[in-house]
């Protein structure tokens, strides 16, 4: 039978690649290690396929088409942008995994927005390149939640999604080892005047309930409150209650944080190891 | 108000090649092409982000389109508009 063996939270900040001298040594040094140790520990747990839930950002869906939940069930390639040291290429789909998540979702009375040939941003991109895409032989699902343009994704049913996803990952027939991966956040302000401002003890707040895996305390944030205390591109903590959701019980730890306003964002990263 | 005009404006500039070559060519021409209220054409056409933004536009749209299309599209001149908001835009 196929499990979950853990979840992860990272970010997915696109000035680490636009300017990425802009921080100083020690601080893209630790980033760095926090990419690679996920990827180690994603190689350690003998993965075999990786669920990566992102969020556009006004790139791939416009005001015509603005899907609540995208699931890539087909072929994938990215990123859509040109990102310097982030090339554009094929990502391997695992397929039935997708096309499971798919049947059990609608099941669940999910009503997911399918992609048949998905072109991934840099949501999905960053977080495939530097922690799957080490490990050889991982599939990726591609997942999409609206996080940054209204109407979101609520984010009690963010989190009820994955356990959705996790229903149908353990109901699959195989031997798949399965992570899957919250992409976003946390503390940002994009395009606003606000941009560059960093909130640490928000930060701190988000991470330590990641740890706990206290999925409630995020749920009952506002978006109102987020917004002000952490900026519009904080509201991606949807994706980190999606893979809460589907990880469900489990063992937390902080990775990393560094707050880099260079890069505009407090960047956190953390593990949920399934119990 | 036509948010979603804007929306749908702002959008294409950012993302879509030919409406990005017709909008450089001849902005109110292009403008045209929307349901836009006269003061947010000229918010659009002017690079006004600042009062973009207050109208309801997601910032991610404003900085897109300001990237794309702006006379100066670097982030630095972008968040000196956005902080000098009774400035006039770029001609």
């Amino acid at each position: 039978m196929a499990q979950i063996v853990a979840a992860y939270v990272m970010p997915h900040d696109p000035i680490m690649f636009t300017h990425p001298e802009a921080p100083a040594e020690d601080v893209r040094a630790r980033v760095a290690a926090a990419y690679g140790e996920i990827a180690r520990r994603i190689g350690a747990l003998g993965a075999t396929a990786a669920i990566v839930v992102g969020t556009d950002h006004y790139i791939l869906f416009g005001p015509q088409c603005l899907p609540q939940m995208l699931i890539g069930v087909g072929d994938v390639e990215g990123p859509i942008e040109k990102l310097p040291g982030l090339p554009r290429g094929p990502i391997e789909n695992h397929e039935p995994m997708a096309e499971a998540i798919l049947a059990g979702g609608f099941a669940d009375g999910f009503d997911w927005t399918v992609s048949r040939a998905l072109t991934v941003d840099h949501s999905i991109s960053i977080p495939y390149q530097l922690a799957i895409q080490p490990n050889s032989g991982v599939r990726t699902v591609p997942i999409y939640l609206a996080c940054g343009v209204r109407p979101m994704i609520d984010k009690a049913r963010a989190f009820a999604l994955g356990a959705s996803i996790g229903r149908a990952i353990a109901a699959m027939h195989s031997d798949d080892r399965v992570v899957i991966i919250g992409s976003g956040g946390i503390s940002h302000w994009v395009g606003t005047a606000e941009m560059g401002t960093i909130n640490p003890r928000f930060d701190g707040m988000v991470l330590d309930c990641v740890e706990r895996n206290d999925a409630a305390s995020l749920i009952g944030l506002s978006d109102a409150l987020i917004e002000r205390e952490a900026g519009n591109g904080a509201l991606e903590i949807r994706t980190f209650l999606c893979a809460m959701g589907a990880v469900g019980r489990a063992k937390g730890e902080v990775i990393a944080y560094e707050p880099v306003p260079e890069w505009v964002t407090g960047l956190g990263f953390a593990e949920l190891r399934a119990v | 108000m036509s948010l979603h005009g804007v929306e749908k404006a702002l959008y294409d500039l950012g993302v879509d090649r030919a409406s990005k070559t017709a909008f450089r060519e001849d902005p109110d021409t292009f403008l045209q092409r929307y349901r836009l209220a006269p003061d947010e054409h000229a918010m659009v056409a002017s690079f006004d982000v600042a009062s973009l933004i207050a109208l309801g536009v997601n910032p991610m749209l404003t900085m897109g389109y300001w990237i794309q299309v702006a006379p100066d599209r670097s982030m630095r001149s972008y968040m000196a508009r956005l902080r000098a908001p009774s400035e006039k835009g770029p001609a």
